[in-house]
């Protein structure tokens, strides 16, 4: 008997869809990145991002989907300071997907994760589940200064207190594009669906695409030596994929990542008190 | 040099390239299906669809074409123009944000008059334009226009021309007016190349960029242009992968994006670019003959100019060693370097290091013959003067905020005071026209007609033209709308010089004047409107506009031992002042999303810090978010420290475009303005204010704050989240 019980199982398997119609993926290449920050303000334009005020900052209720953390490297004279953008990895086997107890999230036949707002009861849950950090919980109902409101994109809901949020890809746009290929009766074309980072970066960092094409732009850089992915470790298998920084390690500083900087010990992660990490501290 | 009125006649004998791409199209989207009814649409929008404008983005000088996505009649989102020559589709984060001024609810919504008690109260067009012509056409009539001071800034607009044209026909005087203006990169140019204008540095066929304190990547005349150029230079098609060296005190965005950061002592860089030609010099052959200089007089040695730099001399000779190896090397020079009191003998220096590598021609490369003049220290002197001896009757403030930008040594405020009428042209009530008698309310560059000459641009002329996205928010004008109607009632000689109804009147005859001159055929209206699509007009530079390179250039001279107001032993730190990508001098600060992004390098966000080398907070027992009062010969300021690894332990680094006085909610009283730290210090060469030629000290004051900073760890851990460690 094909119970509820049993679909509810292989639903939240992780992959229930084993193939998709199309495999949005992102590359970033880092070498190009310079952490300007032009797709992070994007970003926030094109998703009606919320402005939440400086307390609220403060207290680390920023809602940005996308975020350049930044990471040194040595010392004075020999400092180096690292860029990477960081956003929902949309992961294939996503660990917030598992986690959701009313799948407001869930993989999508296009291979996003994508955020059901409605269905969304606000536990919280996928927002620890996230290796990332790229979940952001609506505390509050945000309001913006009249007229701001006038600047809200029409095609993306604005969220309320209580739903979580997180980057869609710019699912609208995806939509768009493939609204426009259906009524045409063909696919979407390499490059005609843009996420708003994608499209404001001045480096072209940020090459987005269907990896189910083989010749895309999206797919030709993951063939590239210097591809890989953040925190692959836990089998997560990202839709993001970075390329390395092609610069030279700063030449004396392999012990660089045994020590913080004491000044940003208040966010340390557990992973700092590792055995490795607390020897070379001791 | 050319006059800007010169550059169209000029073209006249050329052959003209509009520029061809993809044409994105005001609508080639097709609708959403769509619920509304669309049975009597407005005239301009259509329910549910989109209609994308391209125009032009005034938030820097640097003139990018953007194209504006219009839905229901309302701006919603910039993109970047692919037509565009310099911005190729890119953006920045202060342009994406520029929204926020269009809506911005602190907006001015009419003209206001000053109540007399620092208060302003709403007015209407008739009252302020029966307030200030009559006592235009009196000074007219009069022949007293000297009396007259037009503060403007740095554009090549039709809009600064038909100002330009105000001035000249009353006979007023203009100051043009920026903290970070190019005026001693000119000289530098003008000396070492024969340019009347700044030169298209071609970043993406480098294979080494080697820059002395110019942040192209975060703040420096053309941020998307070069960072357009620089993905270029990392992984352009052909293999080949460019090689960046910054020589700053500071890391800037550049340098943390650099291969080798160098952080040089301040002032001492020009004389480090002179030792480095020396060696190249020395090291050429016999048939080389690098800039047809023999030798370098007063030169350094590489092991001097290192002690004297504070570098490690094999670091210098390394560095001497990728110069002479690199195929297309390219030098920049600006920021900082360009500000001292040395400035342009440094940045002269420089140059001298392209010519000698060859690079002049190749990366270096000629472009538009014109540059706007901006005002010297002693202009803004004189302007002062004569105020204080009450010679100054009017004083029209046209969309520069002087009193928050420039150093407040000027005296830029107390001038303004002794002015008899002060007329500001602006969207906001900044911190110079809340100092004025009357506040005439602006358009956003939404809402109007205009156009700009890309500086420094592309080696072409590019011309983007600006369009009304979108109709009126408020009852406001655009300054050449003011600057029209204000000619027309004053009468005499002003309403001869500008008999024009409106900016969109005025724009379309100076396109069509263009026209003319240039011989082009076509139907005018269908090529204006063919640019209205493109967003930009492009042409090759003729002979007689492009710059060209002298032949011979004089041996550059050692550079002067640099100055800064301030003994060392009172004020043991040098003041390094920048500017972030988003803030820059202070346009960006009454933007929301620019006050919440966070600062690349540091992630502080909504305020002022301090950033101060590791050493000497060590030194000094200074945490982060420890307040400290810096304070200079000029003034004094508090505010939070932020231990930064990418400092020099003698300079003290603070952002610049924070602490208003004024300019709405989200900009005022946030942080602290390092320009009143500032002296009124100047460039031996060219009188051209010195910006970073201040020293400080620095006291803790025993209060702490949490800054707003949203970085956690700011080391990997191992994690490998920067890519998989290479195998050692």
């Amino acid at each position: 008997m094909s119970t509820i019980r049993d679909k509810l199982r292989e639903y939240r398997t992780a992959g229930y869809y084993t193939e998709f119609e199309y495999h949005w993926t992102m590359a970033v290449d880092l070498d190009r990145c310079t952490g300007c920050e032009a797709c992070v303000v994007a970003c926030q334009a094109e998703n009606n991002l919320p402005i939440v005020g400086e307390k609220r900052m403060r207290q680390g209720r920023e809602m940005k989907w996308l975020r350049i953390e930044r990471y040194w490297d040595g010392d004075y004279p020999d400092a180096r300071l690292n860029f990477i953008p960081m956003l929902c990895q949309h992961c294939d086997e996503a660990p917030c997907e598992i986690a959701c107890p009313v799948f407001a999230t869930y993989h999508n036949q296009d291979g996003l994760n994508a955020q059901v707002y409605n269905r969304c009861i606000g536990t919280r849950t996928c927002a620890v589940y996230c290796p990332y950090e790229v979940r952001f919980f609506n505390w509050f109902t945000y309001t913006w200064d009249e007229p701001l409101e006038q600047q809200l994109n029409p095609d993306v809901t604005v969220r309320e207190k209580g739903v979580m949020e997180k980057c869609t890809f710019c699912v609208q746009r995806i939509n768009r594009a493939k609204d426009l290929a259906r009524d045409e009766d063909r696919r979407v074309a390499d490059g005609e669906a843009q996420p708003a980072c994608a499209q404001a970066c001045p480096t072209d960092a940020i090459v987005f695409g269907d990896r189910n094409d083989p010749d895309s732009a999206v797919s030709r850089k993951l063939e590239d030596p210097r591809a890989y992915k953040v925190l692959e470790e836990l089998n997560t298998h990202p839709s993001v994929v970075y390329l390395k920084n092609a610069r030279e390690p700063l030449a004396g500083h392999e012990d660089d990542d045994h020590h913080g900087e004491e000044s940003d010990s208040h966010a340390a992660s557990p992973v700092m008190w590792s055995e490795e990490s607390s020897e070379a501290v001791a | 040099m050319l006059n800007r009125r010169d550059i169209f006649k000029y073209l006249a004998g050329g052959g003209v390239g509009v520029g061809t791409g993809l044409l994105l199209g005001e609508v080639n989207q097709r609708p959403l299906e769509t619920l509304l009814s669309t049975h009597i649409p407005p005239e301009d929008f259509s329910p549910g669809m989109d209609t994308w404008y391209k125009t032009l983005c005034r938030m820097c000088p640097a003139g990018c074409g953007i194209s504006v996505r219009v839905r229901e009649g309302r701006a919603k989102k910039i993109e970047g123009n692919p037509n565009h020559p310099v911005s190729r589709g890119g953006t920045c984060a202060l342009g994406q944000a520029s929204l926020n001024a269009l809506y911005n609810p602190d907006r001015l919504r009419s003209p206001m008059r000053s109540d007399g008690e620092g208060g302003f109260v709403e007015s209407s067009w008739k009252e302020a334009f029966e307030a200030i012509a009559p006592r235009l056409g009196a000074l007219q009539s009069a022949g007293m226009g000297g009396r007259t001071w037009i503060l403007t800034g740095g554009f090549l607009s039709s809009g600064e021309e038909a100002l330009d044209k105000f001035r000249e026909a009353l006979g007023a005087n203009v100051l043009r007016l920026g903290l970070d203006t190019p005026a001693t990169e000119l000289a530098a140019a003008k000396a070492m190349y024969g340019f009347s204008g700044l030169p298209h540095y071609d970043i993406g066929s480098a294979d080494l960029v080697v820059s002395f304190g110019a942040d192209f990547l975060g703040a420096w005349r053309s941020p998307v242009g070069y960072s357009k150029a620089y993905g270029e230079f990392r992984q352009g098609g052909d293999g080949h992968r460019g090689y960046l060296v910054q020589v700053e005190p500071r890391m800037s965005l550049t340098g943390a994006n650099a291969d080798e950061w160098l952080p040089a002592r301040p002032g001492t860089e020009g004389a480090l670019a002179l030792a480095l030609g020396a060696e190249l010099l020395g090291r050429a052959g016999p048939d080389d003959e690098p800039a047809g200089w023999e030798g370098l007089p007063g030169a350094l040695s590489l092991d001097e100019a290192a002690a004297l730099a504070d570098l490690p001399a094999e670091r210098l000779r390394a560095l001497a060693d990728r110069l002479a190896a690199a195929k297309t090397p390219l030098v920049l020079g600006g920021g900082a370097v360009g500000a001292g009191a040395n400035a342009t003998e440094a940045l002269t220096c420089v140059a001298a290091l392209n010519r000698i590598l060859g690079a002049a021609g190749t990366t270096v490369r000629p472009n538009l013959a014109h540059a706007p003049r901006f005002a010297a220290l002693s202009d803004i002197e004189k302007f002062v003067a004569e105020a204080a001896n009450g010679e100054v009757s009017l004083v029209i403030v046209a969309g520069v905020d002087p009193l928050h930008d420039l150093p407040h040594s000027l005296g830029l405020r107390g001038a303004l005071d002794r002015t008899e009428l002060v007329v500001a042209l602006d969207s906001f009530p900044s911190d110079t026209a809340s100092a004025a008698d009357w506040i005439l309310a602006t358009d956003t560059f939404f809402e109007t007609w205009d156009d700009d000459i890309s500086l420094p641009g592309n080696g072409k002329l590019s011309v983007t033209l600006q369009q009304p996205v979108q109709r009126r928010l408020y009852d406001t004008l655009s300054v050449t709308d003011i600057v029209l109607r204000l000619a027309q009632r004053s009468g005499g000689a002003l309403a001869e010089a500008l008999p024009y109804e409106d900016a969109e009147a005025y724009t379309r005859s100076e396109w069509a004047t263009a026209w003319t001159n240039l011989g082009i055929q076509d139907d005018f209206d269908a090529g204006f409107r063919q640019v209205q699509q493109q967003g930009v007009w492009v042409a090759d530079l003729v002979e007689g506009m492009a710059d060209e390179f002298s032949a011979e250039a004089t041996v550059p001279a050692a550079p002067s031992e640099a100055q800064f107001a301030g003994d060392a032993s009172e004020y043991p730190f040098v003041l390094h002042p920048f500017q972030t990508p988003g803030l820059r001098e202070g346009k960006g600060a009454r933007l929301p999303w620019i006050q919440e992004l966070p600062d690349p390098q540091t992630s502080v966000a909504y305020g002022s810090w301090v950033e101060v080398s590791p050493a000497t907070a060590d030194e000094l027992n200074l945490r982060d978010g420890d307040v400290v009062e810096v304070s200079s010969p000029a003034g004094t300021v508090s505010a939070p420290v932020l231990r930064y690894p990418g400092v020099r332990p003698d300079v003290i680094a603070m952002p610049l475009g924070q602490g208003h006085q004024a300019n709405g909610r989200y900009a005022q009283g946030r942080g602290v303005n390092p320009a009143s730290l500032l002296a009124a210090e100047r460039d031996g060469k060219t009188g051209a204010l010195a910006w970073a030629a201040t020293r400080v000290a620095l006291r803790k004051t025993g209060e702490r704050v949490r800054m707003t900073k949203t970085s956690g760890v700011s080391r990997t851990l191992g994690r490998q989240i920067l890519g998989p460690e290479d195998e050692h």
